[in-house]
């Protein structure tokens, strides 16, 4: 191999750089390519806010299950509170019992409030922001969630 | 009787026969080297193999086992293909439609589901059956690893295929299944979203998994499984005790590279040239009968074990209301049971450090002696430490299984559940 003259970069040298620096770049972008791909950009999914009905339509001191939408609703001495019913530890529904809730799943235990008693759930079942319309209908996001025992006054 | 004999050895020596069958027939030491080598199917084996590998007392014949019932997978698969459609809104109804109104559809349904559940277990028993027989000793801690990324595959497989017929058991199953993967660290929630394609197990997760279970996994599963059996011959075909030196002057054989072919190019002694005649054996027809009577006999179970059970299908799925309990497929149910205590824990951790923990038994167990003998009194350690770990497993399963009811309770088979 011939010695290297005057500081130069050999030819060999030069060409390996290429290959490598071609190289790499090529399997770069190929990785973010397909990453990004999986990645979906918009979802069919069902929207996170729904409208729940006229306050009318809960009697007061009630709790109603929207099972569709796994959300309970609090009403009482005038307000409107909403509790995800999705439990906090692996997302299997919970359902009211006593004076709680109980998660099927792994056996988590929750009070009225939705703090974790006892079992795996790491944090309490959320709080969900509930509004009204102007039209006067309650509208619930199952995706966003207010501090503990938020209360709508109607 | 001998007119047809005739016919038969006319029929052999038609140009078409010779031309696919480049060997005779008669039971010549080169014809019986013959089938093996010049067919591409068979070649996978060595032509010879030791007496000792052909032991069914010594492997269980677990690992080809579980190669059948790949390949039972595979073609039941490509069959329930043909009815089968990814879509929440189908899916089920296809499922409905096996079980009711489709020829065979519920036996097949039923081979597949069964021997998916087989596989699992006689994979995990031909893990075992390796450890045991020190079989991963050098040099074939490679291929141990390689072993362990086919259990992952399998259990992944059936993972995925649990999902596809969208009853209620799928549903559960895989809403808790991907939460748990939602609890790693920095890129739970991210590989959550893209295992179900958006938030919610709904269309965009049964298509994903739909494709990961029919084409994704099962290619991977060749591949591996491809580098499985190479290995298997590049490491001097399976394992077995030491063989004795036979020249007093022969050096200590390194491990050998070869077992048969290219051997008059390979430095060093070949490990069977000297004990060829007592030691080893023609893989044709020796081994190879054993394997078409072992697959035939597993054939047959299945189907007897189909005929009389039905693969389980619950109500549609519903995303409103959780079964109680919900449980995952029963070789989740020893991670059910830890997820229960703590999800990281349990679901990630754990996991994790028992993945890490057995590809590097090899590294960490550097015991060289034992080899090729169940449960050698050499490794009482090993033995020990692994068949903690199996136990564990064991009982988790269980525990998950067998004693845990609604809210995930604790009761005994004897209890009553009660009822809602
Ligand atoms: C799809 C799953 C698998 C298939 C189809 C498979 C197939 C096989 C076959 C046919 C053999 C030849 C000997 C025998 O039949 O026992 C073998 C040997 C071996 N397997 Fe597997 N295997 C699988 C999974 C695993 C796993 C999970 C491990 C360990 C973690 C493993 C580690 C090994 C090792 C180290 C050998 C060589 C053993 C020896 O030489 O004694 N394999 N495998
Ligand atoms: S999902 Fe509720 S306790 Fe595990």
């Amino acid at each position: 191999m011939p010695e290297e003259k005057g500081g130069k970069i050999k030819r060999r040298d030069f060409m390996l750089w290429i290959g490598w620096g071609t190289l790499f770049p090529v399997f770069a972008g190929m990785i973010e390519e397909t990453v990004k791909f999986i990645f979906p950009n918009v979802l069919y999914e069902p929207a996170t806010t729904f409208r729940a009905g006229r306050p009318e339509d809960y009697p007061s001191d009630s709790v109603t299950f929207l099972a569709e939408k796994r959300v309970f609703v609090f009403r009482d001495n005038g307000g409107f509170r909403a509790l995800s019913a999705v439990c906090t530890h692996l997302g299997c529904t919970v359902r009211q019992e006593k004076k709680g809730f109980f998660c099927p799943c792994h056996g988590s235990v929750f009070d009225a409030n939705g703090f974790v008693l006892s079992g795996p759930a790491p944090k309490p079942l959320d709080w969900l922001s509930i509004a009204l319309t102007r039209k006067g209908e309650l509208v619930i996001d199952v995706a966003k969630f207010v501090e503990t025992g938020y209360k709508l006054k109607v | 009787m001998a007119k047809f004999n005739d016919l038969i050895k006319g029929l052999r020596e038609t140009q078409v026969w010779r031309s696919i069958f480049r060997h005779g027939y008669a039971p010549t030491e080169r014809n019986q080297s013959l089938a093996i080598s010049s067919n591409f199917f068979l070649h996978l084996h060595p032509a010879k193999v030791r007496r000792h590998a052909l032991k069914f007392t010594y492997t269980l014949g677990l690992g080809g086992l579980s190669f059948f019932l790949f390949l039972v997978l595979t073609v039941t698969g490509i069959l329930l293909m043909i009815y089968y459609v990814p879509s929440t809104k189908e899916a089920y109804n296809n499922m409905k439609d096996l079980e009711f109104v489709i020829s065979y559809g519920l036996l097949l349904r039923n081979l597949h589901r069964w021997s998916a559940h087989l596989m699992v277990l006689v994979v995990f028993f031909h893990m075992c059956r390796v450890f045991y027989t020190g079989g991963y000793k050098r040099p074939r801690e490679f291929n141990w690893g390689i072993g362990v990324v086919l259990l992952l595959l399998t259990l992944f497989l059936s993972f995925t295929g649990y999902l596809l017929p969208w009853d209620q058991l799928a549903f559960w199953a895989i809403t808790v299944g991907t939460n748990i993967a939602s609890y790693a660290p920095i890129l739970g929630p991210k590989i959550r979203y893209a295992l179900l394609g958006g938030n919610i197990v709904g269309q965009n997760a049964l298509m994903r998994f739909y494709v990961l279970h029919v084409t994704i996994l099962p290619v991977l599963m060749g591949t591996f499984l491809a580098i499985h059996f190479w290995r298997i011959r590049k490491d001097g075909g399976i394992s077995g005790p030491p063989i004795e030196e036979v020249g007093a002057e022969e050096e200590a054989a390194p491990a050998p590279l070869k077992t048969y072919g290219l051997m008059g190019l390979v430095k060093g002694p070949t490990p069977m040239v000297e004990k060829e005649p007592e030691d080893t054996e023609f893989t044709f027809p020796n081994l190879v009968y054993k394997e078409i009577k072992y697959a035939m006999l597993i054939m047959i179970i299945l189907h007897v074990f189909s005929f009389f059970f039905n693969a389980p299908l619950e109500e549609l799925a519903d995303p409103e209301h959780t079964p109680n309990p919900a449980k995952a497929p029963w070789y989740f149910l020893g991670l059910q049971e830890l997820v229960s205590y703590s999800a990281f824990l349990g679901g990630v951790l754990a996991p994790a450090l028992a993945v890490i923990g057995i590809i590097l038994i090899p590294f960490i167990d550097r015991n060289p002696s034992g080899v090729g003998v169940w449960f050698s009194r050499e490794r009482k350690l090993a033995i020990i430490l692994f068949s903690i770990f199996v136990l564990t497993a064991v009982i988790l399963t269980i525990i998950g299984t067998y004693l845990r009811g609604p809210n995930w309770g604790w009761y005994w088979p004897w209890q009553e559940w009660p009822k809602h």
